[in-house]
């Protein structure tokens, strides 16, 4: 029997504006992605309905995304109080280690991303509290691919084996975004198998979308516990 | 000995640009990334060309294909312009690659035989 198909996932779209956004769907469908978490921008927010319409009329499921670059702890935490109930995906830029110690154990964040070159340093130690999944964007790749390729060979490394990653575009137009088996190869180069490339693209984002649909929709009461209908 | 395994990869770019000008591209981004010994371990070798729709067919050695794929994604201008290549097809053998091409070419022919018809 054939293993089910895959579907693919972007999981960072950047804020496009609105005449952009249908030529970004159709690249996304002509690639091969059947979804994409798209960071909204202050324009888009009130259309996010229409413009989901529109990508379910063309195959796409499209969620919102917003991406959190907090100075400290307490501007994280405010933050996540505000937003958690308003949008599927949050990802944090960890731009210090106060916050990536506080993202990387909060679950109301999806996922954090470390950016190329660091300002602190990231051991064992760190990977030990790591709950959250960790993103490498591909975009951070093609602005200064040596940063990138050190700070990612470092995850893939320390952290690889007990976090799953997650590879996104983080493009913000058309010619920024890659095909799904171009992501996932940033991945094997940096030595993780085929299958565990491909799931950074598929499976791992789509799971955690699922779980956090069901988290907002009005039949979750608390973890492990729904409403039945 | 055994035969070393290879694939067949067709490339294009977005907007369209000549197959030898992506070829140079492509190489020179592969080098870039992973050196000379790199580029002579993967075997890659440009292997068909289709002017008219921009599509260069690359073979390069099976263990190699992910670097294949990573590279051409590196790729942000062409001609000093801002672009991206796609990957159109991977395959073990050329011929599943022209037959796919050969669809696509045959698709865009009868999209402008319909056009002109509209036109008249």
């Amino acid at each position: 029997m054939n293993a089910p198909m895959r579907c693919f996932i972007d999981f960072w779209v950047k804020g496009v504006e609105v005449d952009q956004f249908s030529e970004i769907l159709e690249a996304l469908k002509r690639l091969g992605f059947s979804g994409a978490a798209i960071e909204v921008e202050e324009g888009l927010k009130q259309d996010f309905e229409e413009l989901r319409s529109r990508a379910s009329e063309l195959g796409l499921a499209i969620y919102r995304k917003l991406v959190l670059k907090p100075r400290g702890r307490g501007d994280l935490l405010r933050s996540l109080r505000e937003n958690r109930g308003k949008f599927e995906v949050i990802t944090v830029l960890c731009e210090n280690l106060e916050v990536a110690l506080v993202a990387a154990r909060d679950s109301r964040v999806d996922t954090l991303i470390i950016p190329p070159k660091p300002r602190f340093r990231f051991d064992k130690g760190v990977a030990a509290l790591i709950r959250n999944k960790v993103e490498l964007p591909f975009s951070y790749f093609l602005d200064n691919k040596l940063a990138f390729l050190e700070t990612a060979l470092d995850i893939v490394e320390i952290l690889g084996r007990k976090i799953e990653l997650i590879v996104s575009s983080g493009a913000s137009g058309v010619l920024g975004l890659r095909g799904p088996r171009e992501l996932a190869s940033l991945l094997q180069v940096l030595g993780v198998d085929l299958e565990r490339a491909l799931d950074s693209v598929s499976k791992i984002p789509e799971k955690l979308l699922k779980e956090n649909l069901l988290k907002l929709s009005k039949r979750y009461v608390s973890r492990g516990v729904i409403k039945l209908d | 000995m055994t035969r070393r395994k290879e694939r067949y990869v067709a490339i294009a770019s977005d907007p369209q640009a000549s197959p030898s000008k992506l070829a140079n591209v492509i190489i020179s981004a592969y080098k870039d990334l992973f050196g000379v010994l790199g580029l002579a371990s993967a075997r890659l070798k440009l292997v068909k060309t289709y002017p008219d729709m921009g599509v260069a067919i690359f073979k390069c050695a099976l263990e190699h294909l992910p670097r294949l794929l990573l590279a051409v994604s590196t790729v942000t201008e062409l001609n000093g312009e801002p672009a991206a290549l796609r990957i159109i097809i991977v395959s073990g053998t050329i011929r599943k690659v022209k037959e796919e091409i050969r669809g696509a070419l045959d698709l865009l022919h009868r999209r402008l035989n319909s056009r002109r018809i509209s036109r008249l």
